[in-house]
């Protein structure tokens, strides 16, 4: 009686241990932009310091630079910078949002440690779509 | 034999309790009434896992000396099965409770969220409900033009994204963040960008005016389809809080293998 008890406590904890798996797991591919930021360098204290200078002044989300080509947000509940190219040109608007970065006193690293993604406008993603074009929504230089 | 065995398996089973009960120990500071609570059981199942041990114990030690006396081996038995089958009992309740149904094991606090669409205004007439055809709406200055929301403002009712896209994109992940924590960055790091780049009112024409799996098109910030075509909760043709709780909900019944931009 015991001995059966036993075996069928143990039948279920597989049972859940299998459920759990199939269940709520998060992905871990590192295709994935979400898993590539994990892995992003820490920003040095006084960058930090830089970041909070560039950002307390919005007292919130908000856009920081915008042209014609490009918009920069800062998004507090993602902790991000997030850069909306909106010119099929996108390799240039890329360096335009990063040489604004390097304006305010940030580094390449300091870019990768922000973070700052990119995303494409939903026209040119469409215009640009077919091309074979790759884009990669982080700066080049970040190994991450 | 049988009881070292068992003997074994006990002090597993107590030192996984401790184990349990020292992770949540390192999480006591402004620890709500349903934390306590649990903090609670994993201590008592310890507790419980060092009685019957013990109780096991002094079962062995009476029956190792009873030389022989079948009263003696009798209460020894009786002894070690009722620690057994308390055991199970501690242990077997939470596993079968847990195995049925997992929210029957989860304590949690009562917290009423805010809900998103509650202090959005109303959608305007011909928007939600009118169909998959044009849904009209709010163009919020001109914001949603024919380019942007070319089946008209059905995602943005409140104006938030002509407000500011920033601070609208900010709420739509704190959104996400609330109903699907596990996969709040996928949908926005990965999916959102890829399916619609934030446009709560974009939608898709397809050729010929069929689409898989959505034969009215996609629409909104995941592309989902109009009028439940794929699923009941397939409502991507309204305001953009009720579009992520939709999507939510197909990711649940379907999986990600639903979305073309989930990988």
């Amino acid at each position: 009686m015991v001995v059966l008890a036993i075996a069928l406590l143990v039948y279920l904890a597989i049972k859940l241990v299998q459920r759990e798996k199939e269940g709520e797991e998060p992905l871990d591919d590192e295709r994935f932009l979400e898993n590539r930021i994990k892995n992003k360098p820490v920003l040095s204290p006084a960058k930090e310091e830089l970041k909070r200078d560039l950002t307390e002044p919005l007292g919130g989300p908000g856009t920081l630079y915008e042209t014609t080509d490009i918009r920069i947000d800062w998004l507090p509940s993602v902790n991000l910078f997030q850069v909306e190219i909106k010119t099929i040109d996108i390799f240039t608007a890329k360096g335009v949002a990063i040489d604004w970065f390097k304006t305010k006193g940030f580094a390449e690293e300091d870019i990768c440690a922000l973070p700052v993604m990119f995303y494409l406008n939903w026209e040119v993603a469409q215009e640009l779509e077919g091309s074979g074009l790759i884009f990669d929504p982080l700066p080049d230089f970040c190994q991450y | 034999m049988f009881l070292t065995a068992l003997a074994v398996k006990m002090i597993n089973l107590f030192l996984v309790s401790l184990v349990l009960a020292a992770e949540e120990e390192e999480k006591t500071i402004g620890l709500t009434l349903a934390e306590k609570v649990n903090n609670f059981y994993n201590w008592a199942l310890a507790i419980g896992a060092i009685a019957a041990l013990g109780i096991i114990v002094f079962g062995g030690i009476l029956y190792i000396t009873s030389t022989g006396s079948p009263g003696r081996l009798r209460e020894a038995r009786a002894w070690i099965t009722a620690a057994l089958v308390g055991l199970i009992i501690l242990f077997g309740s939470f596993l079968i409770l847990k195995t049925l149904n997992p929210k029957l094991t989860k304590l949690e606090d009562i917290v009423l969220p805010i809900n998103p669409e509650a202090v959005m205004p109303e959608p305007p007439v011909g928007g939600v409900g009118a169909g998959c055809g044009y849904q009209g709406g709010n163009t919020c200055n001109g914001y949603w033009n024919s380019s942007r929301a070319p089946k008209g403002n059905f995602g943005d009712p409140g104006c938030e994204f002509e407000f500011s896209e920033a601070v609208a994109k900010d709420k739509l992940y704190a959104h996400l963040q609330l109903i699907d924590p596990a996969y709040a960055d996928h949908w926005f790091y990965t999916v959102i960008p890829c399916e619609s780049s934030y446009n709560p009112n974009e939608y898709f024409r397809c050729g010929g005016g069929n689409c898989t799996p959505q034969p009215t098109g996609a629409w909104g910030l995941f592309q989902t389809g109009c009028q439940g075509s794929a699923h009941p909760n397939d409502y991507g043709n309204v305001p953009w809080p009720a579009q992520a709780n939709n999507a939510v909900r197909i990711r649940q019944d379907r999986g990600g293998a639903y979305w073309g931009c989930w990988n």
